[in-house]
């Protein structure tokens, strides 16, 4: 006992039992089983995908005639689905957090609304399909179309802009809001010019969220917009968002399930690798800048 | 500078908006054709009928054809309802009363139904009896039709669809393959079958003959008979079933659509469907 | 509503504005209970003339599912979903958990940061690249199983559960990481100062305060495995049969995409009560997840 105290070791440097020994070794184990898997696959994707991705396989449509492949016309498509989704989803998400969080009065109320923005969180993407096609597609009338997949996306992501939103005004110290309201603004004021700009790190890492969520979206899509898109994209916008089309993510599905073109696959595999790498960074960039306030 | 930020971000997106408009097209014969036609349905006819628009939209710059794989029954149901204006079947229209609805529907093209196994596999015909009976299940190995010994893979077309229906029937299964052996892998389009056959030693499936690709599969002879264009023509082999054109009897289609069904039906469009491996209707 | 007085504008038109904007948010904040309202609507319109003609009970426990000879049976595919659902949640939520404490506590910063960063790029891809790789990779492994075992070579309940690992392993990782790390040091430290281990005091006591991030983690995972229905057609053979797990199955999910292009009339309709079946599924399971979230609460509170 008194030889322990006089030496340098930490209370912390017992002598482990075997029993500890044995469960480190098999923690130590498992987490190098996991993430050599980890890695593993990440690499077959770079790998096999990389070569691949060559300029023409980005900028150019499938030619039949010269049998060549090309993934613009998803590119694109994915790309008009971010951005339409985002300009309808942004505000309602944003507009219905600030009112869970400034303007509603009955707490059962806001516990409703939590509620409902909850489950729809939680309903697979298969089913938002069944649904943006007996809705939007037949109901609304707008067919097998860029558009319903849009609609449809909204919905989808929703919930994720709420959540993040709310869970950024949240964290805007009270003394923000008083002091505007003492000052004399009015509370939309306020909204507008303190809560708006202080929350906006939240604002948009939910939106890069979405985006995630949607590049990710496959099954919803292929019932509501439709299979692989073959043409180069028109110039009306319009006319392209009434047809069908597939993102990105479709693509992959037909070209590996359908066409057993497992290069093409995995080049779009590396792509959206890339996106999905592009996007974390853009969060920690996020992150990291707006702290230094 | 939050705010350079924020412009820099959408004027990317605005600037993606045009991306889109970098068709370049500046016309061509037939240029005064102008406008969107809405079809769907078969996937078996996808190969063929993506050449078909292909051609088409080139020599009709200002033209765009929807083409929606969706499977047969959803190209004849959107035909009935007037959501396609021409619809794409693999097979023909059920005489049960099911799909009436004032369809016509002109044949464009035969198409072979192939049965193809594994690049591995050296079974290389089979019978109608030996045929059915694996789709059955009443024969499980490949050592009993000639092959080495292992056990069967089946893979079909899932229900509804008119390859399999064609198939069934031709074969001398139940109505639709309702007795297909129910550990049947489902593949639920004509390239599909193709991958999974491909990728596994043991299995057997069949597909459209304009979709095969030999460097993947290899196609078994039926009844002592190899698939190809001419054994088609001479009706030596025997299962297939024609590709369906359809549109609302009597009813006068638009420019744009009648342009391509007398396309299709051309010279030009039969070429084509001679290319893909089809068998073209004249 | 307490008088403003401003310094900008007059009060009436200020009370105007204030007063439209409130609506506005508030229309705002009704959209998801609106959605979510509608979309119990549709899938109920949807989804129960089909289940009506076909009799509950025979759709949710006949064992037959043969759309040409108008048997609906359905059973097969729940009992399905169900065992790969819960066999993969079985094993990705301990080891996941494991993993998350490897990184939170046994690795040094940087290299912990790394590891993290290509586990959350894991995380965020699309689960069809998972199928992708499950064909390639997964597949013609479980393959060599089978022909050793005598079973027809394909698509296996198997394949599915494992890849149903491999994509919710990353997120419950993910997820376990940040509430571990998010308990305060105290805990730990003081655990260590009461004479236990380090492992003792990671499991008895930090473990134990990140529940409900773990629990949440599940909940994602969960989610997700339930839901998933590309990547699980792409390795599972999608054969309507009672589950064993080296021969094809096909989950509940899986169901609607494979035959949705060719079905019509009642085989439609019947895909439509498939997905009431998997709503109401959900709802339940969402709900108790839910209050077992709730239940576990915020030991740091």
């Amino acid at each position: 006992m008194v030889e322990s105290l006089s030496n340098n070791r930490k209370i912390t440097d017992r002598k482990k039992r075997p029993f500890e020994k044995l469960c480190y070794f098999f923690i130590y184990l498992l987490s190098a089983c996991v993430l050599a898997l980890v890695v593993y696959f990440i690499s077959v994707i770079l790998i096999k995908g990389l070569p691949a991705v060559t300029w023409s396989f980005l900028s150019t449509a499938p030619n039949p005639i010269k049998q060549t492949i090309g993934i613009f016309p998803s590119i694109i498509n994915t790309l008009y689905i971010i951005l339409f989704t985002l300009v309808i989803c942004v505000p309602i998400g944003v507009g219905g957090a600030i009112y869970l969080n400034e303007y509603a009065k009955s707490k059962r109320f806001v516990r409703v609304i939590e509620f409902a923005t909850e489950t729809l969180a939680g309903i697979p993407s298969i089913l938002y399909g069944v649904f943006g096609y007996v809705v939007f597609c037949v109901l609304f009338n707008l067919k097998v179309s860029l558009i319903a997949g849009i609609l449809t996306l909204t919905i989808t992501v929703l919930p994720i802009m709420i959540r993040t939103t709310q869970e950024a005004l949240k964290a805007v110290p009270k003394s923000y809001r008083e002091g505007a309201l003492g000052m004399g603004s009015t509370k939309w004021y306020m909204v507008g010019t303190i809560l708006l700009p202080s929350s906006l790190k939240g604002i948009l890492t939910g939106i890069i969220l979405s985006i995630g969520r949607m590049v990710s979206e496959s099954a919803a899509l292929l019932l509501v917009a439709g299979g692989l898109s073959q043409y180069m994209p028109r110039g009306n916008v319009v006319e392209q968002l009434s047809g069908s089309g597939s993102s990105l993510s479709v693509a992959l599905y037909t070209y590996a399930y359908s066409r057993g073109d497992n290069e093409t696959a995995f080049g779009i595999a590396a792509v959206l690798m890339i996106i999905v790498i592009l996007l974390n960074l853009l969060t920690r960039f996020i992150a990291g800048r707006l702290n230094r306030k | 500078m939050k705010k350079i930020t924020g412009l820099l971000i959408a004027v990317l997106m605005v600037a993606t908006l045009f991306a889109g408009c970098s068709d370049g097209s500046t016309g061509g014969a037939d240029s005064n054709l102008s406008g969107v036609v809405k079809t769907g349905g078969s996937t078996s006819v996808e190969k063929v009928m993506n050449a078909l628009i292909y051609q088409f939209q080139n020599e009709n710059r200002d033209v765009k054809i929807d083409y929606e794989p969706n499977g047969s029954g959803d190209g004849i149901k959107n035909a009935i309802s007037g959501l396609y204006e021409i619809g794409h079947s693999s097979r023909g229209l059920k005489t049960d009363g099911s799909e009436d609805g004032g369809l016509k529907a002109t044949a464009y093209a035969i198409d072979g139904i192939a049965i193809v196994t594994n690049k591995g596999n050296g079974v290389d015909n089979l019978t109608k009896e030996q045929l059915s009976g694996i789709y059955t299940g009443a024969i499980t190995n490949w050592s009993e039709v000639g092959g080495n010994d292992a056990p069967i893979t089946v893979i079909t077309r899932e229900s509804g669809s008119g390859t399999r229906d064609a198939f069934a029937e031709i074969i001398g299964l139940e109505k639709g393959g309702s007795n297909i052996i129910a550990s049947a892998n489902v593949a639920d389009n004509t390239g599909a079958i193709q991958t999974q056959v491909s990728s596994n030693p043991n299995a057997i499936g069949y597909m459209s003959f304009s979709d095969v690709d030999t460097s993947k599969v290899n196609t078994v002879q039926y009844e002592g008979a190899a698939i190809s264009t001419d054994t088609l023509k001479d009706g030596i082999y025997k299962l297939k079933r024609e590709f369906y054109l359809l549109t609302k009897a009597g009813a006068t289609l638009s420019p744009v659509a009648q342009a391509f069904v007398d396309f299709v039906m051309g010279d030009a469009g039969q070429q084509i469907v001679a290319d893909n491996k089809l068998l073209p209707i004249r | 509503m307490k008088q403003t007085i401003s310094i900008i504008g007059s009060n009436k038109s200020k009370n105007a504005v204030e007063k439209s904007m409130n609506i506005i948010y508030l229309i705002c904040g009704l959209a998801a209970v609106v959605c979510v309202v509608c979309m119990t609507v549709y899938m109920v319109i949807s989804g129960w003339p089909a289940i009506q003609k076909i009799g509950v009970f025979k759709f949710l426990f006949g064992q037959v599912w043969n759309p040409e000879n108008s048997q609906f049976g359905i059973a097969p595919m729940i009992i399905s979903s169900i065992i790969a659902t819960f066999t993969a949640i079985l094993i990705a939520l301990p080891a996941g958990v494991l993993v998350a404490v490897f990184l939170a506590k046994l690795t040094p910063g940087k290299l912990s940061t790394a590891l993290r960063m290509l586990i959350d790029l894991l995380a965020g891809i699309p689960s069809v690249v998972y199928g992708l790789l499950g064909a390639i990779l997964i597949v013609p492994l479980v393959f060599e199983l089978q022909t050793a075992l005598g079973f027809p070579t394909s698509g296996s309940l198997l394949a599915a559960i494992i890849i149903l690992i491999i994509m919710i392993l990353p997120t419950i990782i993910s997820v376990s990481e940040t509430a571990i790390r998010a308990v305060p040091k105290q805990y730990e430290d003081a655990s260590l100062a009461l004479g236990s281990t380090k492992l003792q005091s990671i499991f008895k006591v930090t473990v134990p305060a990140a529940k409900s991030g773990i629990v949440a983690g599940m909940v994602l995972g969960v989610g997700r495995a339930i839901g998933e229905a590309m990547a699980v057609i792409m390795v599972a053979g999608n054969a309507a049969i009672m589950p064993e797990f080296l021969k094809p199955v096909r989950l509940l999910t899986a169901s609607i995409p494979i035959e949705w292009a060719y079905s019509s009339g009642m085989h439609r309709e019947a895909l439509y009560g498939i997905g009431l079946v998997l709503f109401i599924f959900i709802m339940i399971i969402n709900i108790i997840l839910n209050k077992i979230l709730k239940k576990g609460g915020d030991v740091r509170g």
